[in-house]
């Protein structure tokens, strides 16, 4: 094998410039591009938060309001409605980010000091709870292959300007994890390029092909939900309800089956000082106050039987570092973990759930405003005597009606139940409230809010509305309820009855059909589904129970009628 | 230490140009003492203390050599070309085959009722012993034949037998050509090393992105073992190998075949697109041609296949492509590989001169040759088949499924069961089929390649350089042909 020709020196070198400037031009492009875009957007890493935090905090320094940014581990991303609290907020032009990572402890939060002082927020809430203070020990390998995983998928993410004191902390078994330079970016890029490769081929061939399985789970910086996202993540990790949907029993069992190894562990055994995340803190507080930046620290609450299985004293080292830190200058705390908070507020033993996110969202608006507004002025609020009372309990009353049926057809407007319980459980924050609409019947309608597309389906947690009736004669009874969705078409309520002498029926669906364009009322039961029927007999009381079923349904008017043939949009017996 | 590490690349592959082109430049005998402590070195770092069998070997063989060369008288010249021989294949026979030839016996005498139930040796076996034994047992055949001169200078056959670019997989050298190479002291021109930089580009692009991707899917299937009556799994699994192990061997020699440039010698091509084949024997003049040609001269000709009538040609072919698959592993399925492509070659020795088919061909023209290429190359990538399964439960299936019996198609099943990067795998199997067949059509391709002005070279050697990066498996594949 010989080639024909001979070259000269300036050719071989002028080839090899070619060839690294085309090296150069790939490595620092197109792959780092592909795989910073994989992570975020698909299953590339279990969770896409790993991936964001760079692009997150670039995204940061270049909007013009000013930004609040939250980091930390799941107890503060669960926390955390950032989207709630920017438009719970009396201040204007102040957007709050939740960036907190499924997982992270101080240690690994160091890496984006830099990048986070670049973004020059208005406020830094730091996660820091009793959970936060335990030895970093060098034989844990599950925490090793967490710290390993989550400073790669940083290292490729972050620029040579993001390297910072943070280095001075690294543990030598971690340094291989982090990219000191272009080059050793390059390598920890490699080790997910594939994928990433393949990921963009699916993206793009996904069209073609019924096989293919992808999905764009999380927006990019280029796309317009991209800062919405970053506010409030679609996961608030962890995502599913779990305690909240629990019975008493069940939840007993679980802290019965988990708390006892758990309080043992480090995470409810903080030690005093000298920790790594003792020195992490140290040098997140102090590089980002340096920089002109105050610190929020935040102790979310635990699940309130969790105090129930800790020691007298188990946590003084907590206490004792969380006021260590406080006395830094320009650092403020928020202690919530010695409150006692509502169960159905949490999904798990740490992490609050919807309701509680709701809850903290009110609470921790005003304090925001007041930080904002008045630094200088606001006073450290750590161990606050707060009424939750106020916030935790919302009535619900009814008016006591008992409706008469004294004819065939008998109208009841919606408004007029008798009487009616808030949601329960993952449902705690819903109610029916009454919207005056002078095109409804009566004065207007009952909506079932908050509107945030809950579904409960057949689990009866909703709010309930009960309408007593009172029975003149022996029938059969037929009930239609007048409603519409909020969302197209679909959404549904409960319904089941129950007399003095009997508990309640099996449950009836009434939901409003897809074809229902928004803003038409309908009767239901529509085609195909089963109207709730009852026999009754003189004397005999009756309660119609209506439940929401999926949130953002509303409903005008009943029917309760004899007539098995009556028709509700021939308007007889009005 | 091998073509896929980082060190190679780093560090020996610099440092030995450095020596041997530049610091030791004109002074022949020093280039040849630094290649070979070098080669040493390499194969001290591949293999370890089995360097002491290629240094028996080199001793052996030199010695055989010598004597042969040096006395007319018959009886002692064949004593010690029986000496190399008994010496290099016995070398082969325990550390490669006595296992095998143990558990072979077992398994032959279960069925009588004194089984001998041997105990396997259980040797590690040593890298690129079949390539260097055979490298060496043709300078003593040579010598004997009196084809060729023994070396004047134990350290040029030394650095013969061990000469690092191709000592692990080849390609085999014969002695005389490599004399030829390192008669003058060894120097390199700008296009040489520009020639060996292309080559060693082309190998690793093409080890780390083709075959080293494709292995996954057909190690999946073939090892694993699952949903062996799904067609266009089985035809799937065995694309790949056979689109593995060309990628992986030839590799392998392109960047032998580059390095060895480097150092001014040259090494003689090992493959010319052999997927371009269209007929078996024209597959074998493509592939693995030094091997080929080794067997042709040294087994085949000897058996009287080149003459001496048609049940002798047929028992040399048939013998020759046997004793070819056992060279490549101690394995009834190597066996069987040799024995169909010896079947493959003898019904296409006769089966081209029966009148129909004569009559086909010569009237079909282009049609013709597609039609030939089709069949080769199913026959070719059958035998593949036959060549990555061992195990006996997996083999038997696939081989039935591959053509067509009891089998099923299911695409879903097929495509959810492929490993997870299956599009990229895709796209790299059809891209290979593209592009080899433009090679089988034009050829050249590495030398137009290192022939290009420095902006498209630096353009096509960096897009491949950095896609061998990035389109890596996480998990790096031995070259397949170590195991030989």
């Amino acid at each position: 094998m010989e080639n024909k020709e001979n070259v000269g020196i300036s050719h071989i070198i002028g080839s090899i410039i070619s060839l690294l400037t085309v090296i150069i031009l790939i490595t620092t492009t197109i792959f780092p591009a592909m795989v910073t875009n994989s992570i975020i957007t698909s299953d590339l890493v279990s969770n896409p938060t790993y991936g964001v935090t760079f692009p997150a905090l670039e995204t940061i320094e270049d909007m013009e309001d000013d930004a609040v940014i939250g980091i930390g581990s799941s107890i503060l991303r669960a926390a955390l409605d950032g989207k709630c609290v920017t438009e719970t907020l009396e201040t204007d032009n102040v957007n709050v980010f939740n960036l907190a990572v499924s997982g992270a402890n101080p240690y690994t939060e160091i890496l984006q000091i830099p990048a986070i002082i670049r973004a020059n927020p208005k406020l830094v809430v730091l996660d820091m709870g009793p959970n936060n203070f335990w030895n970093v020990r060098e034989n844990d390998e599950s925490m090793n292959e967490y710290i390993r995983f989550r400073f790669t998928i940083n290292s490729i993410s972050m620029e040579n300007s993001d390297i910072g004191n943070w280095t001075n902390l690294i543990r030598d078994i971690d340094k291989e994890w982090i990219a000191f330079n272009d080059l050793e970016r390059t390598k920890l890029t490699q080790s997910y390029s594939q994928e990433a490769v393949e990921d963009w081929l699916k993206s793009m061939a996904i069209e073609y092909s019924e096989y293919i399985d992808y999905e764009k789970k999380y927006p990019l910086p280029s796309d317009p939900d991209w800062i919405e996202f970053l506010m409030s993540p679609y996961n608030f990790m962890p995502k599913n309800p779990y305690l909240e949907t629990k019975s008493p029993s069940e939840v007993n069992a679980y802290f019965e089956k988990n708390m006892p190894s758990k309080v043992r562990q480090g995470v409810y055994n903080p030690k005093l000082n000298d920790t790594l995340h003792h020195q992490s803190y140290e040098y997140m507080i102090k590089e980002i106050t340096d920089a002109g930046i105050p610190i929020l620290l935040l102790a979310a609450p635990h699940h309130p039987k969790v105090y129930d299985y800790l020691s007298e004293g188990q946590l003084d080292n907590f206490n004792s570092s969380f006021n260590h830190f406080l006395n830094y200058s320009d650092v403020y705390g928020l202690n919530l973990f010695w409150e006692t908070w509502h169960e159905s507020m949490f999904r798990d033993r740490n992490h609050i759930g919807v309701n509680g996110r709701e809850y903290f969202c009110k609470r921790f608006a005003p304090i925001l405003d007041e930080m904002i507004s008045d630094k200088e002025n606001f006073t450290n609020i750590l161990n606050e005597n707060i009424d939750l009372t106020n916030m935790l309990e919302e009535e619900c009353d009814g008016n006591n009606l008992i409706t008469n049926l004294n004819k065939q057809i008998v109208y009841i407007e919606a408004e007029n139940f008798s009487d009616c319980s808030l949601g329960e459980g993952i449902a705690f924050q819903d109610k029916w409230v009454f919207k005056n609409d002078l095109e409804s019947s009566g004065s207007g309608y009952l909506h079932a809010l908050t509107e945030d597309v809950s579904q409960y389906k057949n689990e009866i947690l909703g709010a309930r509305l009960d309408y007593n009736l009172s029975i003149n004669h022996n029938d059969t009874y037929y009930v239609w309820v007048k409603m519409k969705g909020n969302s197209y078409g679909n959404d549904s309520i409960g319904l089941k009855w129950k007399s003095n002498l009997n508990s309640y029926s099996e449950l009836y669906k009434y939901d409003s059909f897809y074809w229902n364009s928004k803003g038409q009322w309908q009767w239901e039961p529509g085609f195909n589904q089963d109207i709730l029927e009852f026999n009754s007999s003189i004397g005999e009381e009756i309660t119609i129970s209506i439940w929401l079923r999926e949130d953002g349904v509303m409903i005008d008017e009943l029917v309760i009628t004899s007539d098995e043939e009556f028709d509700p949009y021939k308007k007889e017996g009005r | 230490m091998d073509f896929v590490t980082t060190e190679y690349y780093q560090f020996f592959l610099p440092i030995v140009f450095l020596l041997t082109i530049f610091i030791a430049s004109g002074k022949r005998k020093n280039q040849l003492i630094i290649l070979l402590l070098s080669s040493y070195i390499f194969f001290w770092f591949a293999s370890g203390w089995h360097i002491i069998l290629l240094l028996i070997s080199t001793c052996v063989d030199w010695t055989a050599g010598s004597k042969i060369s040096k006395t007319n008288e018959k009886i002692i010249r064949k004593r010690w070309l029986l000496a190399s021989l008994i010496t290099n294949l016995g070398l082969l026979g325990i550390f490669k085959y006595l296992d095998f030839i143990i558990e072979s016996l077992n398994l032959v005498t279960l069925k009588f009722s004194e089984s001998l139930e041997l105990g396997t040796i259980g040797l590690i076996l040593p890298v690129g012993i079949s390539f260097y034994t055979f490298q060496t047992m043709s300078y003593t055949i040579d010598i004997y034949r009196r084809k060729q001169d023994p070396y004047d200078s134990f350290i040029d056959f030394a650095c013969y037998a061990a000469f690092f670019p191709q000592l692990v997989a080849g390609p085999i050298v014969r002695s005389d050509h490599f004399r030829e190479e390192i008669k003058k002291p060894l120097s390199i021109n700008s296009s040489k090393f520009k020639l060996g930089v292309t080559l060693i580009i082309y190998g690793v692009a093409k080890k780390m992105v083709i075959a080293d991707n494709v292995a996954v899917h057909a190690n999946l299937i073939f090892v694993e073992g699952e949903h062996l009556a799904n067609i266009g799994l089985i035809w799937w699994a065995t694309l790949c190998f056979g689109i593995q192990i060309y990628c992986d061997f030839s590799a392998y020699s392109d960047i032998a075949i580059g390095s060895a440039h480097l150092m001014g010698v040259k090494i003689p091509e090992n493959f010319k697109t052999p997927y371009a084949a269209t007929s078996p024997q024209d597959f074998w003049r493509r592939w693995h041609i030094s091997l080929s040609t080794w067997l042709r001269d040294y087994l085949y000709i000897p058996l009287g296949g080149s003459r001496n009538g048609t049940k002798k040609m047929i028992f040399a072919l048939m013998m020759t492509m046997l004793l070819g698959g056992l060279w490549h592993g101690a394995s009834w399925n190597f066996i069987l590989w040799g024995f169909v492509h010896g079947l493959l070659l003898i019904i296409h020795r006769f089966g081209k001169e029966l009148s129909p088919v004569k009559i086909f061909f010569n009237n079909t023209g282009r049609l013709g040759i597609l039609v030939s290429w089709v069949i080769t190359q199913i026959c070719i990538f059958f035998t593949w088949l036959i060549f990555r399964v061992e195990e006996i439960a997996i083999l038997v299936p696939s081989m039935k499924t591959f053509f067509g019996i009891n089998g099923y198609f299911d695409m879903k099943e097929m495509y959810d069961y492929l490993p997870e990067i299956k599009l990229l795998t895709a796209i790299i199997v059809f891209s290979f089929v593209l592009l080899h067949g433009i090679s089988g059509k034009l050829g050249r391709g590495k030398i137009w390649l290192s022939e290009r002005n420095p902006i498209i070279w630096g353009i096509i050697c960096g897009v491949m350089l950095t896609l061998a990066f990035y389109l890596r498996p996480v998990e790096t594949v031995d070259f397949i042909y170590f195991r030989f």
